[in-house]
């Protein structure tokens, strides 16, 4: 199964790869899941790494790379990001409501605001849902 | 062949699995390492 992530899931599992998300990377790792994101997410979690934890952007860059994740490039979502944020602001978060509309794939949050917003026949999932979804598919 | 696994397929793709946790873990410690020494918590990255 392949799923959408946002930077909350991701900086969760770097901070304890032995929470929930940090379950969920391990997967990836393990190729049990396909784990997806958006170059906003990337650049939004680079951002942060370098701006609030002080690494360089080559260190950041050491640190993403490692992650289990597939990054698609903003040109593939662009179009369809632009009616992703009537229904969504945040860039970000509408990055990946557009990737999930074009892929056919379901998001993972914890985002409160994100989880209740409605765009296209968008799925998204609480991350104890789809470990336990995961945990059923075993 | 080495033993437990099957054939060198099933070998390489248990370390290529290694390989990717190991990578995961050490970005992990990273970050973690640099979070402990700014007494940053998650809530002060994603507010």
């Amino acid at each position: 199964m392949r799923y959408l992530i946002d930077a909350n899931i991701l900086f969760s599992a770097l901070y304890d790869l032995e929470s929930n998300a940090g379950r969920l990377l391990t997967m990836a790792a393990e190729d049990k899941v396909v784990l997806i994101s958006t170059q906003h997410v990337y650049l939004e979690m680079e951002r942060i790494t370098t701006a609030k934890l002080g690494f360089t952007r080559e260190e950041a860059a050491e640190i993403l790379k490692r992650l289990p994740v597939q990054w698609i490039e903003r040109e593939l979502y662009e179009d369809e990001l632009k009616l992703a944020l009537k229904a969504h602001p945040d860039e970000g978060d509408a990055s990946l409501l557009a990737c999930a509309n074009l892929i056919n794939c379901e998001i993972i949050t914890g985002d409160k605001k994100l989880l209740g917003t409605k765009y296209r026949k968008v799925a998204l999932r609480k991350l104890k849902e789809t470990l336990d979804i995961e945990q059923k598919r075993k | 062949m080495e033993e437990g696994f099957p054939n060198m397929e099933a070998l390489i793709t248990r370390l290529i699995v290694q390989y990717k946790k190991d990578r995961l873990l050490e970005a992990s410690k990273k970050f973690r390492k640099r979070m402990d020494e700014m007494d940053l918590t998650l809530e002060d990255l994603i507010e």
